[in-house]
């Protein structure tokens, strides 16, 4: 069911570019709902046996006199009005105040009888042979904009008579057109009014309501339903911020579908405080829709989108404007009105008819295949605004009559009383379910592919790795390697030498993850393959390799040359410095590997005692972090003193953030 | 969990008279720092004669984050018209920027008032 807030906004945004354009084409008559048109000085009921729709013409008058109700006041001089037409093409000057009167016959013994509006607009009373049956809204000062959906009167069996009905309304609306075309206050070309008995309008009233709330329920459970789809992704993939957009679009969506339901049943005010929810959804909602659409395609967020942005906020003010306080002292047919609802359209036509397309170039120009699957809900959301562009254009060519550009805009499938905007609601929900079951398949797929080569990765630099812990006769050497994810981006390597010399290397890459593992495996081949066994040279080739992955960071590392006589030499590229028993064995700074093609690495001598342990270690020890506090250097002098397992161990129970490597040396 | 980066522009006289660009960096310095940093740092389009760098407001900074200062320090070298400063390190990272020679590239001050009376 189209929801009133909806109607009107409707009803206002299209009669206005319709109006707006009507000069350009012949007249017609409009016919937009289908009501019987009765002569309400006579209406025939006598055989009331389900509920009369009393049609779309009546009687009636401008101003506001309490005497018009009575079944006595003589209404033959009242004009004959037709809901269907503009009221200002009825002469109807003034449509802040009208009442509306109809005489009806029914049975002479006809009781329990009851009346049934839907969609009116401002406030209303009604009234049976002088009797007030109900109504809702004020009619003090200038009276009250308002949609009223649906409602029932039950009519007191004494207000009956013997058969001769006179059923009035009293109407008030918030404006005052001095050109009154449209809306006019009360009637309107989409209200229905029913008389009957009352077990059957209740009938009539319940099946309608069913109509309305399983349409708009089953669109809402939709929303529901993939907005929590949504949320499980935008939890699971936390890096995949379209999801995150999604979702936001979904709940305002939700949010607008709840908004509507709770206008169902009830007489809704039209106020800035009222619109306001509505309308701030509206916004947040398209917003967040783009910005979904804008991740998925891969387009970066530029200055035009943030603009657009800022430009689309003039929406919902103008339509507040136009509705609230333009419209109601103002004929719609005002150029201004126009203008605003022009204005309007335009502004959203870019997010609602060209993303879809645009969609559809990237998928087929750049071979995307998410902005394919993407562009098949983009343009079922669509296809009803190139449907009414279509129309428009059309009726521009004087190829249709103004009778299809009004059937545009209203309910196509009568049976359910469905509205377009329903229809359009509940494919696009089912198509982006569709896409995003297909997205998710797709994505878990490349996760798989992904962590498939990433575990062959770290196969890779588990046998690398494995290759550097050599048969050390003579030396005593442990390692602790702890990555912090997967694959890690430390690196050791511990060689044995012909002449009973160790060379012990360790080193760490910027960075983490696949890339980081990946200049590991690179820098662990240079080692393996270099013949030269001095720290300072072996660092010199090494930035030599490194400096033709200028785009890949830097690398830090130590290395370190023990004799079997204890003498030993290390050089130091931007790592942490060697310590003995707790001694931090300094050397000077110097940049780390792979930035400076002409640095050179000084070597620093010393002397390691049998029982003294020489310790390696990269900055996943000193850094290790709780509670946003380092392990710090400070520890290092203690730590060091331990192997290299319990200073791992140490490390990671402080809390590890990067990865832990430590090598122990010491003389056997 | 690593703390966004925040990095605001602002200037100061030093001891000279002369004016310094100040950089304040706060937060965690990490990959995920590189486009504010550089962005900031792109930003003075080398117009700035000296330029501070504030980590007064820095936590923690890791391999990738010293990376990025030391690219920007590089990119500053190539010019060879602007001179570089740093304070508000902490003494852990003091030792670290050490370590890796930033100190060749950027004198490394204690706090902001030495680092605008060495300028």
């Amino acid at each position: 069911m189209i929801a009133p807030r909806r109607i009107l906004r409707f009803s206002l945004r299209g009669l206005v570019v319709l109006l707006a354009i009507l000069p350009l084409a012949p007249a017609h008559a409009q016919k937009s709902v289908d009501r019987p048109a009765l002569n309400p000085r006579n209406i025939d009921a006598s055989t009331l046996g389900a509920p009369v729709q009393l049609g779309s013409v009546w009687l009636a008058h401008q101003g506001d006199d309490p005497q018009w109700a009575q079944p006595a006041f003589d209404d033959s001089r009242w004009q004959v009005f037709n809901t269907d037409l503009p009221p200002v093409a009825q002469g109807m000057k003034d449509v802040n105040a009208i009442w509306y009167r109809t005489h009806v016959h029914i049975p002479p013994a006809a009781r329990n009888l009851a009346l049934m509006t839907t969609v009116m607009f401002g406030s209303d009373e009604f009234f049976v042979n002088g009797t007030r049956i109900g109504g809702w809204g004020a009619f003090t000062g200038d009276g009250r904009n308002a949609v009223a959906n649906q409602f029932i009167f039950p009519i007191p069996d004494s207000a009956l008579g013997s058969g001769d009905l006179v059923i009035a309304i009293r109407a008030r609306a918030g404006h005052s057109s001095h050109r009154g075309d449209f809306p006019a206050a009360g009637l309107s070309v989409v209200s229905q009014v029913y008389l009957g008995p009352a077990k059957e309008v209740a009938a009539v009233n319940a099946l309608q309501s069913f109509r309305n709330y399983a349409s708009n329920t089953t669109n809402l459970t939709l929303v529901l339903l993939v907005l929590l789809i949504t949320v499980a992704l935008a939890l699971t993939v936390r890096d995949e911020p379209e999801y995150h957009a999604l979702a936001i679009a979904l709940a305002c969506m939700a949010g607008y579908q709840i908004l509507t339901l709770l206008t169902l049943t009830r007489a809704v005010p039209t106020s800035f405080w009222t619109l306001l929810p509505g309308e701030g959804i509206s916004y947040v909602g398209i917003v967040a829709l783009i910005e979904f659409v804008r991740i998925v395609l891969g387009l970066r967020r530029s200055r035009w989108f943030t603009l657009y942005y800022a430009a689309l906020l003039l929406w919902p003010a103008a339509d507040m404007f136009n509705t609230l306080w333009w419209t109601p002292t103002h004929a719609i047919t005002n150029p201004v009105s126009a203008i605003l609802g022009v204005f309007s359209e335009a502004l959203t036509a870019p997010a609602t008819m060209g993303l879809p397309l645009l969609a559809l170039w990237i998928a087929v120009r750049r071979r995307n295949f998410d902005a394919l699957l993407l562009s098949i809900p983009l343009l079922v959301s669509a296809s009803f605004d190139y449907y009414r562009f279509a129309v428009y254009l059309l009726f521009l060519a004087h190829a249709v009559s103004v009778n299809a550009v009004i059937s545009a805009q209203q309910t196509p499938i009568h049976a359910f009383n469905i509205g377009w905007s329903e229809v359009v609601s509940f494919a696009f929900s089912i198509t982006l379910l569709v896409f995003l079951v297909v997205r998710t398949i797709r994505l878990a797929r490349f996760r798989a592919k992904a962590a498939s080569e990433l575990h062959a990765v770290k196969t890779l630099q588990g046998l690398l790795l494995a290759r550097s812990r050599q048969a050390t006769p003579g030396y005593a050497v442990e390692t602790a390697y702890r990555p912090a994810s997967e694959v890690g981006g430390d690196f050791f390597l511990v060689s044995p030498g012909p002449d009973g010399s160790i060379v012990a290397i360790v080193g760490d890459v910027s960075g983490k993850g696949l890339l980081a593992a990946m200049r590991v495996s690179l820098i662990l081949g240079a080692l393996n393959r270099e013949s030269s066994r001095h720290p300072s040279e072996i660092l010199s080739r090494l930035n030599q390799v490194l400096l033709t992955q200028s785009d890949m960071g830097f690398t830090t590392a130590c290395c370190v040359r023990v004799e079997s006589n204890g003498d030993f030499s290390f050089s130091n590229a931007g790592h942490l410095n060697p310590y003995i028993d707790g001694q931090e064995i300094e050397a000077p700074g110097v940049l780390p590997l792979g930035l400076e093609p002409d640095q050179t690495y000084s070597t620093i001598a010393g002397h390691l005692n049998p029982g003294q342990r020489l310790v390696l270690l990269s900055d996943g020890v000193p850094e290790a972090r709780a509670k946003r506090q380092l392990l710090g250097f400070d520890k290092l002098l203690e730590l060091t003193r331990l192997g290299a397992s319990e200073i791992a161990d140490a490390a990671q129970n402080f809390g590890q953030e990067d990865d832990i490597t430590v090598l122990a040396l010491a003389l056997s | 969990m690593q703390a966004a980066t925040r990095v605001t522009t602002r200037t100061a006289s030093t001891a000279s008279g002369s004016s310094a660009t100040i950089l304040a960096f706060s937060g965690d310095i990490s990959s995920a720092s590189k486009d504010a940093i550089l962005g900031a740092w792109h930003g003075l389009d080398g117009q700035a004669r000296h330029v501070l760098l504030d980590f007064t407001g820095v936590d923690y900074i890791n391999s990738s984050g010293i990376a990025i200062i030391i690219q920007m320090l590089l990119e500053a070298g190539k010019t060879g018209t602007q001179t570089i400063g740093i304070f508000g390190l902490t003494p852990h990272f003091q030792k670290v920027f050490t370590m890796v020679g930033i100190n060749k590239y950027a004198a490394l001050h204690k706090d902001e008032a030495a680092a605008l009376a060495a300028v």
